[in-house]
């Protein structure tokens, strides 16, 4: 029997801290779809999915309404399809592109994630047909996200792909201008990528997963900023340990309560529950901002001096909490901060207080990475190459996962807005420092060796 | 055990130091076997639930009257039921639920929302009320905690709208959930079933 005091401070999670469960994605293989003629694959995965994944909303929703618990987002996830598309081309893998929109479209799900390829080491030629089939992909298709994962610690950074994806996303750029460049925002350039992600547009289901596998997000960061204001108020004398402690037991129970409903909607739908991820992705909404809880904390403009120990003081007590909560954590787990998708941080870029350089900063302590990042539409592909260097250099060195989901927005210039409402929000174009003067690295090409401590062999 | 005749038996008397230890030795030197037993404190009384067997021919006066005389310091309220079947009821069937209300305390909550949940053929289990006073110039609050046990095939979520859509005038929030979401949130995880498989 619970405690009547244990008992109230949950309902206030749910009355007035807003507990959801951020994201249920149901991972499917479709290495058995797979087929040379385009048709015959298209009709396949149409028909996978449909069967293994058509329950997956209606029991969300039954479950949802059965605990009293929002699940705000239903998505797939599939097999990387970089990796079994074989000989089929550009044509054919948008043709294939379009089967799974409508696939996602008819179980009533947003995203769908996988049109992805790993490409750390090299690059097979199928692989380097799906990645150039990206622009016209994603600017095609309306759920579709697409991942390449481009480093690994293991590995290096595989610079020739990260010199092809520069250009790529410029291409894709282009091809959504009247989208204000939304392309970009459905494709993550990855380090270290997580074969267990719930969150997009990085989601995949990576092989050795299982063939139908549930990962669930956790709720978003809402639930942690007002148990820190709560602490707050009760607490005048507040230290940081006492700060990391509330933490921890906030991620402790929204841990708790996403592993229950994650659990129970795959023995609904008939399939393997995989995982928790912790990351506390936020939404443009008010009181559903990463930046909001460093605030909370203490930190009054995003970007300051402070910021990126906050950050990671964070990111360790979500990491604690949950992982004592839970024996299946897995995906990125940390504190997304995501731009665009978060008003505090897109409101601390346009006042300049946060700058690509201190979030690079703060993304060698949290996870993702450049997430969802505004930059001049005119910034040419080689520095938008480097910068996804960067940041794979800081994924790869210090043995995490860190990826970048870059947008330049054509006509755009630094200090301007674009708008795109729903859950990608809005941001600022940032100011890149010295634009175009990284070429002569970057196109050297090649690969940038593995670190030498991740030779654990 | 033969021939046993089963009580359900309820004493409530002004708390002091000893009571259980009285009554319960009450009940052996009467010959009883106390199979449930729930006591506990309320707004200093102390209240004591438990049913017991005793052999046949022990009455139910003989058992009231055994325990009158436990009470030195006044007179208990004592009620002693005898039960005609020989089994422990058993427990609603369902699914284990937790009610939380909290609000501004005016007259009706109470009856209010167990007339609803009764409609629904939904069984209060235990409910526990609060009511703080917030001084002179503000209205008193009050909290209601509740376990219910809701039968299969009740729509939860229409409980919950037609509990909201009642307590709408009033300055009451009041929450239906399921018991596992107290227990996920509350309790450390240890490898064992019901994580796996909740009713």
């Amino acid at each position: 029997m619970n405690r009547n005091e244990d008992i109230l401070s949950t309902v206030r999670m749910f009355q007035e801290e807003n507990l959801d469960v951020r994201t249920v994605t149901l991972g499917i293989n479709i290495t058995d779809c797979v087929s040379s003629d385009v048709s015959r694959f298209s009709e396949n995965l149409v028909n996978k999915i449909e069967r293994v994944a058509g329950s997956l909303v209606p029991v969300c929703e039954r479950i949802s309404d059965r605990y009293g618990i929002p699940v705000v987002n239903k998505r797939l996830a599939i097999s990387p399809m970089g990796s079994i598309c074989g000989r089929i081309d550009e044509p054919g893998l948008l043709q294939l592109a379009h089967a799974l929109d409508h696939a996602a479209e008819s179980v009533g799900v947003d995203l769908l994630g996988g049109f992805s390829a790993l490409v750390q080491k090299g690059t097979t030629p199928s692989e380097a047909r799906l990645m150039e089939s990206l622009p016209e992909v994603l600017s095609t298709t309306d759920r579709i996200c697409a991942s390449i994962n481009v480093a690994t610690s293991k590995a290096g950074i595989n610079m020739d792909a990260i010199l092809q994806l520069g250009r790529i996303i410029k291409r894709a750029a282009e091809k959504s201008a009247d989208q204000g460049g939304f392309a970009c925002a459905k494709l993550c350039v990855f380090a270290n990528m997580p074969e267990d992600n719930p969150f997009m547009a990085g989601a995949y289901l990576g092989f050795g997963q299982g063939e139908a596998v549930v990962n669930v997000g956790i709720s978003g960061p809402g639930v942690v900023k007002r148990a820190i204001e709560r602490l707050r108020a009760e607490n005048p004398n507040l230290d940081l340990q006492m700060l990391a402690s509330e933490i921890k037991q906030t991620a402790f129970r929204v841990t708790r309560v996403g592993e229950l409903l994650g659990r129970e909607v795959a023995r609904g739908i008939d399939a393997t529950f995989g995982g928790i991820d912790l990351s506390l992705a936020p939404t443009p909404r008010v009181g559903d901002s990463v930046g909001e809880i460093l605030q909370a904390m203490g930190i009054e403009k995003i970007g300051a001096p402070g910021s990126t120990a906050a950050v990671a003081m964070l990111n360790d007590a979500v990491k604690k909490g949950g992982l004592f909560a839970s024996s299946s954590v897995g995906g990125m787990s940390g504190a997304f901060i995501p731009v665009a998708e978060d008003s505090v941080l897109a409101n601390a870029a346009a006042e300049g207080t946060l700058s690509i350089e201190k979030l690079e900063a703060m993304t060698s302590v949290c996870s993702v990475g450049l997430d969802m990042v505004c930059i001049p539409g005119d910034t040419d592909a080689d520095t938008i190459s480097a910068l996804m260097a960067d940041e794979m250099a800081i994924g790869v060195i210090n043995n995490k996962t860190t990826a970048t989901r870059l947008i330049p927005v054509p006509g755009k210039k630094p200090g301007e807005w674009v708008h795109w409402g729903g859950l990608f929000g809005a941001s600022p174009i940032m100011a890149i420092r010295a634009p175009g003067a990284s070429s002569g690295f970057v196109r050297c090409g090649g690969r940038i060796p593995a670190p030498v401590h991740s030779f654990k062999n | 055990m033969k021939n046993t005749t089963r009580y359900a038996i309820t004493v409530i008397c002004e708390d002091r130091v000893g009571l259980v230890g009285r009554f319960t030795g009450a009940i052996t030197r009467l010959g009883g076997n106390i199979e449930v037993l729930d006591q506990n404190v309320r707004l200093g009384y102390f209240v004591i639930t438990l049913m017991a067997t005793f052999e046949t021919g022990v009455t139910a006066e003989a058992v009231h009257t055994g325990l009158e005389k436990i009470d030195d310091a006044g007179t208990p309220a004592i009620s002693v039921l005898p039960r005609r079947d020989a089994s422990i009821p058993p427990a609603g069937h369902g699914a284990p639920f937790v009610l939380a209300m909290a609000g501004i305390d005016v007259p009706g909550n109470f009856s209010m929302v167990t007339t609803a949940l009764a409609k629904y053929d939904i069984n209060v289990e235990s409910l526990a009320c609060r009511t703080d006073a917030q001084g002179p110039l503000k209205e008193n609050r009050f909290t209601i905690i509740g376990e219910l046990t809701v039968p299969t095939g009740v729509d939860v979520k229409g409980v919950r709208l037609e509990l909201t859509k009642l307590l709408s005038d009033r300055e009451v929030k009041v929450t239906l959930m399921h018991s596992d979401i107290f227990d996920a949130t509350n309790r450390i995880p240890m490898p064992k079933r019901n994580m796996e498989n909740p009713s």
